[in-house]
């Protein structure tokens, strides 16, 4: 079924990527290249999954999954976190923050649409 | 699990990958200056990481090896810095700068699809490393990523497509799963449903809950979890398979695995929270401390699947029949919409954008061929045509003007290269200097952009080479020890103008002229202006270095600098005040591929004078004209003398007028303010003519810098104004002839400007 | 497992989102309900989205009506509450809650 999808990079290539990857499925896809961006483009929009990068300016990823859980129109929404850290830590963070799963970048096309699948009802 | 890649599916994104490569380095060799100059914040140091982590990620989505074991390692460096764990301090910055400077190459190398040597890079490798292993307390991950096969994803590959075939050959797996979450795990968008729905697409499940720790409705927390299951699944499937299901609760869950035998005998039991999908790292578990301490980790759960397959003959079905959560979905009306809330940009190929230039360049030339055409028929000038000619005419220069301003770019991506130079160079030289940047927003065309990175590089060093003085020099002469180059752009009417200040020395005449007078640039008796012997220093052959420093041009000197700069239709000149400092003013056009010109004939033959060049047009009386011993001829306008070049003599036609009296003089200005006269026969009017390059289309001709094509088709040649400006008149055959009277009357000019184009072209 | 009947119970009816979001409010309604004293009779027609949280937020009220002598009834079901509790592995327990009308 196609879901209502934001990703969130400050990658160009990345978003570009994502985007590709998920618009092939079917997928809606809204695109913000920060946590702020990423927030406005949310005003008055609900989604059925976001997918954020950690490392961005003015807001990073970890920020924008804690804002979204204190969103009650976010609380339920699964949250994967893409980005390459292999850093316990911050994955830590990110799960602390509320995250649902996350994607270890580079990813397979088909990989990042099986979890678009596993954690979207 | 996942069909094997065929191909890579991202390779489109590469031109976006190194286009963002080349933004993320100007960026960051930006701050690098910051931090170099000590005025940064955090947020700096956050910028750079960032930088450098995107261009890893993106290195690694292409499976650019090298690029990505560099800044990984570059990375843990900058993170460390971040975290303020090191000091900023000259041996790090060294270290930044060198870093920055192998990762540019790496880039460069990975665009051009070339492999740098192994021990390219090593030296700032081993750099970064000591900083590293500084602090390898702190970082433990490190050392554990440095064996992340991140770099070997086609292995990798091969691994899981191997442990694919393995687990469908092995025939049907028997699982046991005690799924338990924990309080949490609801708020974390995790939802058991979604993970029962995925087991019962591995295969036949049965499901027995457990509802016993569900509490009373009134002590319920309704978003913690109160359930616990225990699954039993028959799967042709293994075990990788099934810890993927849970991979995103297993910190949030305790989760026993026990794979049965045949006759539901335990063969193995696995307990989690542990690690699993070691053979994919795509994904990775939130393994929390507590689950790594208590040691039941499952390192390899492969020995089980053995034993299974052992006991379990094959029972082997076609891949085809593979579960619908591996089949991508199909592409069913994607309404997909990208919403940028900033402000949104595309990114096209600059081939695209050229080639669109060049035909708005050839709806101008058939444009104006048309209008041409229009005036020349005998049509009424207030007629539909007419008029439609002036819209279209109106719209074209608009679209014109549209498409062009999608080439231009700000100059910052040339001025963030400059604070690396002038700490390389100042550095070598032993000078304090501080780089003042204004005006980096100012936007040129993208191809005057790629030319300017060289003359810029080449003043600053010149500067700092010649116009600085020593620290010791500098308190001696009563200013601060460290000096000051300032470098700015602006727009100022049509162009944009470059300034580079030093607060130096400024130039010594005296040495200058002594040292051209010694070489031959001047003539031992001249007596020249100081303006005029400061720019001496561009003269071709001149160099103020007692010794030619690899430093200031790599053994070239300023007159290479001003020859390219004019090769740009651009102009270069230096004010200097002894002891103060000196300024380098470069104007250039804002793009190369149009000009304003004025359109001159000149014996038959018509050509393009830019009209950046031109001062005014004067008719001059024949008593204000003189003739030198050479037959040459000057004007004398306000009271002084300014030479007169014949444009058709100078390409050719020796029979032409030689009496600037009988025709126009085109008063132009070369380089360095010097002013001479052209002597043309009529002016043709003011237009945008679109630059075609000669040396492209034909060869380098002395005194033309490029042509275009006229409204009626003819080609037409634009005068290099500084070329002519230096060039000699062609030597008049019979000097004994030379007197005014003598000059053949044969090619008088057949048409008169009218004052209508005279008052237009005074500048 | 309590089936007797309470016809005075008053009909609730569920909302079509019973996701997360929807547990708390849920169960404060049911829990109000409760305080009733006259058992639980649930419309389930209208739901479209479930949650294993809300299902929670039943099966405690169900367990709640069994303690305090209540009935607790679920009827039209919609297919996607039958497949939820099937999926959870609550088919029995549901067939005694649900009436089908």
């Amino acid at each position: 079924m196609s879901k209502k999808i934001l990703a969130v990079d400050d990658s160009k290539t990345m978003r570009d990527m994502v985007s590709f990857t998920l618009k092939g499925a079917g997928h809606d896809v809204l695109l913000a290249d920060d946590g702020v961006n990423a927030l406005s483009a949310l005003t008055g929009e609900t989604v059925d999954l976001i997918i954020t990068d950690i490392n961005m300016p003015n807001m990073n990823g970890i920020e924008l999954v804690e804002k979204l859980r204190a969103d009650p129109r976010f609380r339920a929404t699964p949250i994967l976190i893409l980005t390459t850290e292999s850093d316990d830590g911050l994955k830590q963070r990110g799960r602390a923050a509320g995250a649902t799963g996350w994607i270890v970048k580079p990813f397979v096309p088909e990989k990042l649409l099986k979890v678009v699948d596993k954690v979207c009802a | 699990m996942l069909p094997a890649m065929t191909d890579d599916p991202f390779a489109q994104f590469k031109l976006t990958f190194f286009e963002e490569c080349t933004e993320l380095l100007t960026d960051m060799e930006q701050n690098l200056g910051l931090v170099e100059s000590g005025s940064f914040d955090n947020e700096t140091l956050h910028a750079i990481f960032r930088a450098v982590h995107s261009i890893k990620a993106g290195a690694d989505a292409f499976s650019f090896k090298r690029m990505v074991a560099f800044t990984h390692r570059f990375e843990f460096l900058l993170d460390l810095l971040r975290e303020e764990k090191l000091a900023v301090d000259e041996p790090l910055v060294d270290t930044l700068f060198k870093s920055f400077d192998v990762l540019s190459d790496l880039v460069s190398f990975a665009q051009n699809g070339e492999e740098p040597d192994a021990e390219y890079g090593q030296d700032a490798l081993a750099a970064i490393e000591g900083y590293l292993s500084g602090d390898v307390g702190s970082q433990p991950a490190a050392e554990a990523t440095t064996d992340k096969p991140v770099v070997e994803e086609k292995t990798d590959q091969a691994v899981v497509e191997t442990a694919d075939v393995q687990s469908k050959e092995e025939g049907i797996n028997h699982f046991r799963i005690e799924f338990t979450p924990k309080e949490a795990m609801y708020r974390h968008a995790n939802e058991p449903l979604l993970i029962i729905r995925e087991l019962m697409e591995l295969g036949e499940i049965t499901t027995t809950i457990d509802t016993e720790r569900l509490p009373e409705l009134a002590k319920l927390e309704p978003e913690d979890a109160y359930f616990s299951w225990v699954f039993e699944l028959k799967t042709r499937y293994g075990r990788d398979d099934v810890d993927e299901v849970f991979e995103f609760v297993i910190d949030d869950c305790d989760l026993t695995i026990v794979t049965l035998g045949d006759d539901n005998e335990v063969v193995s039991v696995d307990v989690s929270p542990g690690h699993a999908g070691d053979d994919d790292d795509d994904f990775g578990f939130f393994v929390d401390d507590e689950a790594l301490k208590s040691g039941v980790v499952d390192a390899n759960p492969k020995p089980v699947e053995e034993v299974v397959a052992e006991t379990k003959p094959a029972e082997v079905k076609a891949p085809a029949a593979a579960p619908a959560a591996t089949t991508p979905a199909a592409p069913t009306g994607p309404t997909a919409k990208a919403a940028m809330p900033k402000s949104a940009s595309i990114r096209v190929d600059v081939d695209r954008v050229d080639r669109l230039v060049n035909m708005v360049g050839e709806l101008v030339i058939t444009q104006s061929m048309l209008a041409q055409e229009v005036n020349n028929s005998a049509m009424d000038q207030s007629s539909n045509v007419t008029n439609g000619m002036e819209e279209l005419s109106m719209h074209i220069r608009e679209l014109q003007e549209n498409v062009m301003s999608i080439r231009m770019q700000p100059v910052k991506s040339v001025f963030a290269r400059m604070p690396r130079i002038v700490r390389d160079v100042s550095k070598k030289v032993g000078k304090k200097v501080k780089l003042i940047t204004e005006g980096e927003t100012t936007e040129v065309d993208k191809t005057v952009i790629e030319e300017l990175a060289d003359p810029l590089t080449h003043m600053i060093r010149n500067s700092l080479d010649h116009g600085l003085e020593t620290p010791e020099e500098r308190l001696a002469a009563g200013k601060g020890e460290e000096g000051t180059i300032r470098l700015s752009a602006e727009h100022r009417g049509g162009r944009i103008v470059i300034e580079i200040t030093d607060d130096g020395r400024g130039i010594n005449r005296e040495k200058v002229l002594s040292l051209a007078k010694e070489k031959g640039v001047v003539a031992e008796d001249a007596s020249l202006s100081d303006e005029e012997i400061d720019n001496l220093i561009f003269a071709p052959g001149f160099s103020t270095a007692d010794e030619v420093t690899d430093l200031s041009g790599r053994g070239v000197g300023m007159d290479v600098v001003r020859r390219n700069i004019q090769a740009l239709g651009g102009r270069v000149s230096v004010t200097s005040t002894p002891g103060v400092g000196a300024r380098f003013q470069l104007t250039l056009p804002l793009t190369l591929a149009v000009l304003d010109g004025m359109i001159v004939g000149a014996s038959d033959e018509k050509y393009v004078i830019p009209i950046n060049n031109i001062i005014e047009t004067v008719r001059p009386p024949s008593s204000d004209v003189e003739t030198l011993i050479d037959g040459n001829k000057v004007i004398r306008i306000r009271g002084e003398y300014i030479r007169v070049v014949s444009v058709a003599r100078m390409f050719g036609d020796v029979n032409a007028s030689n009496d600037p009296s009988k025709g126009l003089v085109v008063l132009v200005e070369a380089d360095g303010g010097k002013v001479i006269g052209l002597h043309v026969d009529m002016l043709a009017g003011q237009q945008q003519v679109v630059i075609k390059s000669l040396e492209t289309n034909y060869r380098a001709v002395k005194g033309i810098a490029s042509a275009t094509i006229l409204g009626d088709g003819s080609v037409c040649l634009i005068l290099d104004i500084d070329a002519l400006a230096r060039m000699e008149v062609p030597k008049i055959k019979k000097p004994e002839l030379m007197a005014d009277s003598f000059v053949p009357k044969q090619t008088e000019q057949t048409e008169m400007p009218s004052a209508e184009h005279l008052e237009a072209v005074t500048a | 497992m309590t089936n007797s009947q309470d016809t005075s119970a008053r009909e609730v009816k569920l909302p079509r989102e019973l996701d997360l979001l929807a547990a708390e409010s849920l169960k404060e309604t049911l829990l109000a309900e409760l305080d009733e004293g006259e058992g639980l009779l649930l419309d389930a027609s209208d739901v479209e989205r479930v949650s294993t949280p809300c299902i929670e937020v039943l099966v405690s009220a169900q367990k709640t009506c069994v303690a305090t002598s209540q009935s607790f009834q679920i009827s039209n079901s919609s297919q996607v509450l039958v497949d939820a509790f099937s999926a959870l592995g609550l088919d029995e327990q549901f067939k005694g809650w649900r009436t089908i009308q």
